[in-house]
């Protein structure tokens, strides 16, 4: 594969950063197992560069691996980040998980994502088909914060209305109390309890998680209804307000839960609630730790 | 507690009611300083209210967890409340804004999720408020008892 | 027993399957669920999906369910009740057929049968087995995260299966391997036609891009290496390739309950978690990522193996595929085997 404009961009900043010595490692993405997969790269000598790219199919959100100790003990770190991800980043921040002085965000333009089951089966096209839903409502195409910028080559994503995107939120929004919950009681039976989702989130960084917690058991181990949907529910709870909407999540779970329903639509909530948005601005204060004297009050007695 | 809650079985051993929805057993998470002496002030004036309930208590409704809500459920509760100090009444200053904020979400969060909102109520009661917890338990109480039989689902086995 | 050769034509498979479901076997097969195949039960032929490679996950929660009650208990106030879980496995009696798996998941099931008899006989896991019998389709095209030859079987191995069928035209060709297998064609013997082991089609000849046993040998003298450290930094240690995996095992046991009621379960667990290995001083033996990516690789190239005679990994690719971070164990493999 001949290395375009794009990763030609990325490998010069990622060699200058190492040979400068202003960071001891580089996340980024490289050509993964078969044609139509990009994979993480960590890249610590200069020479290495060469094997960055980037393209339609770098589904992985990188600021992942901002949590793993084994990648914090680098210290200074630059990172290529998408959009999304980068959004991630600078929730790492507002949360004190990152100072802003040891990451150099070397950020992507991006136009879309291909839906990594789709691109498995040959798909190599961007279009509102075939990408996630994510990138039919993103807002961040160039990230919002970055140190460096690599433009995009790949023509903006045509939308022409007829894909909506998380359309069955709406749907389930308008249903019943029993019709969700034997919607969301099929979804979760499903859950296998591996915690795949809470290991490919970048904000889920505990490093002792609620569930690992056994005196008392708050959340039931088992793989049944009890266990699956406590877990479930739990887990975005704790991501109400934080997550940023990266996907990855519903990307890792191996049997297909859709949990960007239950995210995007709890994101949607505290936006309309609280009027704050995850991930935007560094300086925010995260939405559970201020108030507002006029909070929405009228469930209550 | 009266007699009436506690049936003896066989060997002796006490066997606390609340697993059916004719006597349920209903939770209340309340806050020390407010609430909880709403409620002592309920006693002291001899005004009765239904005994499903069960009362925890906590220094602040700030320190209630939405954890306690899924355990109490996960334990059979039918019903459970959490109540505390009016905004800008909370002894702790703004324990209680926290925990508007959280208690929003959480709710919405659980009625996305098809868990039946009536089972879960919050309330402000002041120190001062002896009726208003009497009457929030009584109908709150009646409530529970109404709703058909099946429980919270996702907390509890079927 | 001796293998037993049958021909069955397309249309006559269709019968036996719509037939054995009739006689109360649960058949679990490849099934189509929103846009992607998993094994699940099925209530007529046509519901399975045969042309698939694989589906997402393997058929081990039949033989291992992802939580399982080991024991029940109750305390009146003086007796304690203990209910063994076994029980429920041995009443239930569930006879299963899983039908359409491939040779890779079918040679799992006699794998995993050696450690959960080797020094304890593991009676849930035994009588599951038993009361389980594998039809499974050989495969024509593998695809580049198949390494089943690696692993010293074949897309066409009948090892595993009670009957394997080959496809062939228009019919298939059925190998009977087990007393099993022919008690199941039995009530629909008509249907097939006995024929001569000559006239099934001979295996092609499946090229193997490395030797396990290389890597294995770089598995034995490099412990320490930085490989494991370095490749693996893009491990999240999200689990789903144990979970995915035909012939992982590894559960952890909990309690659940107060003094009145409760039980002991098992789960599903992996030693990609980072509290696998957590011990309560609050040590933790393999205390990076890379620690227990190296275990993976260690237990079922080289331990296992030593143990048992047979590597704990089929080759059916699923951790590749499946992994988030695009870590393609076959990949590792042969790096580990050139290194060697």
């Amino acid at each position: 594969m001949a290395n375009t404009k794009t990763d030609e961009k990325l490998q010069k900043i990622a060699k200058d950063l190492l040979e400068s010595g202003e960071v001891s490692l580089v996340i980024g993405y490289a050509k993964g197992s078969n044609p139509q997969r990009m994979r993480p790269l960590f890249i610590t000598k200069p020479e290495e560069a060469d094997k960055l790219s980037f393209n339609h199919h770098a589904v992985q959100d990188l600021a992942v691996f901002l949590k793993k100790p084994e990648v914090k003990k680098f210290g200074k770190i630059g990172i290529v980040v998408k959009g999304c991800d980068e959004k991630a980043v600078n929730a790492l921040i507002q949360e004190y998980q990152l100072s802003r002085e040891n990451i150099k965000i070397i950020g992507v333009e991006c136009n879309g994502v291909i839906r990594q089951n789709l691109a498995d089966k040959g798909e190599t096209g961007v279009s509102e088909s075939t990408v996630y839903d994510k990138c039919l409502i993103c807002e961040e195409h160039t990230p919002v914060l970055y140190d460096f910028l690599v433009e995009s080559e790949e023509p903006k994503l045509n939308l022409s209305g007829s894909v909506k995107p998380y359309a069955k939120i709406e749907e389930l929004e308008s249903m019943s109390a029993d019709e969700k919950n034997a919607f969301w009681a099929k979804e979760f039976d499903k859950c296998i309890k591996c915690y795949a989702c809470r290991q490919a989130c970048p904000l889920c960084y505990c490093s002792r998680c609620i569930v690992e917690k056994n005196m008392p058991q708050w959340i039931d181990t088992n793989s049944e209804e009890t266990g699956n949907a406590q877990w479930n529910l739990i887990r975005a709870y704790h991501l109400s307000g934080r997550c940023i909407g990266c996907g990855e999540c519903e990307r890792a779970c191996p049997v297909n839960i859709p949990l960007m329903l239950i995210n995007e639509k709890m994101a949607r909530d505290i936006n309309n609630m609280f009027g704050y948005k995850s991930g935007l601005d560094i300086n925010a204060k995260p939405v559970f730790g201020v108030f507002s004297e006029s909070d929405f009050n009228d469930f209550i007695k | 507690m009266e007699d009436k809650d506690v049936k003896k079985e066989e060997h002796g051993a006490p066997k606390i009611s609340g697993d059916n929805s004719n006597d349920p057993r209903i939770i209340a998470f309340v806050c020390n300083w407010c609430t909880y002496s709403g409620a002592d002030l309920a006693g002291t004036s001899r005004m009765k209210y239904s005994d499903n309930v069960r009362v925890i208590k906590l220094p602040c409704t700030g320190r209630i967890d939405p954890l306690f809500i899924v355990e109490a459920f996960k334990k059979g509760a039918k019903g459970v409340l959490v109540s505390g100090c009016h905004p800008g009444d909370c002894h702790y200053t703004s324990g209680n804004y926290h925990s508007r904020r959280k208690y929003a979400t959480f709710r919405d969060l659980l009625g996305y999720l098809g868990v039946d909102l009536d089972r879960v109520e919050f309330s402000w009661v002041s120190a001062s408020e002896g009726n208003k917890w009497v009457s929030i338990i009584n109908e709150f109480t009646d409530k529970i008892k109404s709703l058909p039989g099946k429980s919270t689902d996702i907390f509890t086995k079927k | 027993m001796e293998e037993k050769y049958f021909e069955i034509s397309a249309e006559n498979l269709k019968k036996f399957v719509d037939g054995i479901i009739a006689d109360n076997f649960e058949v679990i097969a490849p099934i189509d669920k929103d846009g992607e195949t998993f094994y699940g039960k099925l209530g007529k032929f046509e519901e399975a999906n045969l042309d698939i490679l694989l589906p997402k996950m393997s058929y081990k929660e039949f033989l291992l369910p992802k939580t399982e009650t080991l024991l029940e208990y109750s305390f009146s106030g003086v007796d304690t009740e203990i209910k063994d879980g076994l029980e429920a496995v041995v009443g239930a009696n569930e006879k299963r057929v899983i039908f359409g798996g491939r040779p890779c998941d079918a040679a799992a099931g006699p794998i995993m049968e050696k450690v959960f008899n080797w020094d304890y006989k593991d009676e849930f896991f035994n009588e599951r087995f038993k009361n389980l019998t594998i039809v499974s389709i050989a495969c024509e095209k593998p695809d580049n995260y198949c390494f089943c030859t690696e692993m010293q079987l074949s897309p066409e191995s009948s090892y595993g299966s009670d009957i394997l069928l080959k496809k062939a035209g228009d019919k298939y060709f059925a190998i009977v391997t087990s007393e099993k297998g022919l008690n199941l064609v039995k009530p629909y013997i008509s249907l097939f036609k006995e024929t001569a082991k000559d006239k099934v089609p001979a295996d092609k000849d499946w090229k193997k891009l490395f030797e396990i046993e290389r890597t294995k040998s770089f598995l034995d003298k490099n412990f320490e290496h930085n490989y494991f450290q370095d490749r693996f930094l893009s491990c999240i240690g999200c689990g789903v390739c144990t979970y995915t995996c035909p012939t992982c095992h590894c559960f952890d046991i909990q309690d659940e309950g107060n003094l009145k009621e409760g039980r002991r379960i098992r789960n599903w667990d992996s030693c990609q978690f980072g509290i696998f290995t957590l011990h309560t001083s609050g040590h933790n033996p393999r205390v990076t990522q890379g620690d227990r990516y190296r275990q993976r690789l260690m237990h079922k190239f080289k331990i296992y193996s030593e143990k048992f005679d047979k590597y704990l990994c089929v080759g059916c690719g699923r951790c590749s595929r499946n992994c988030p971070e695009d870590i393609d164990i076959k990949e590792v493999a042969k790096d580990l085997a050139d290194m060697a």
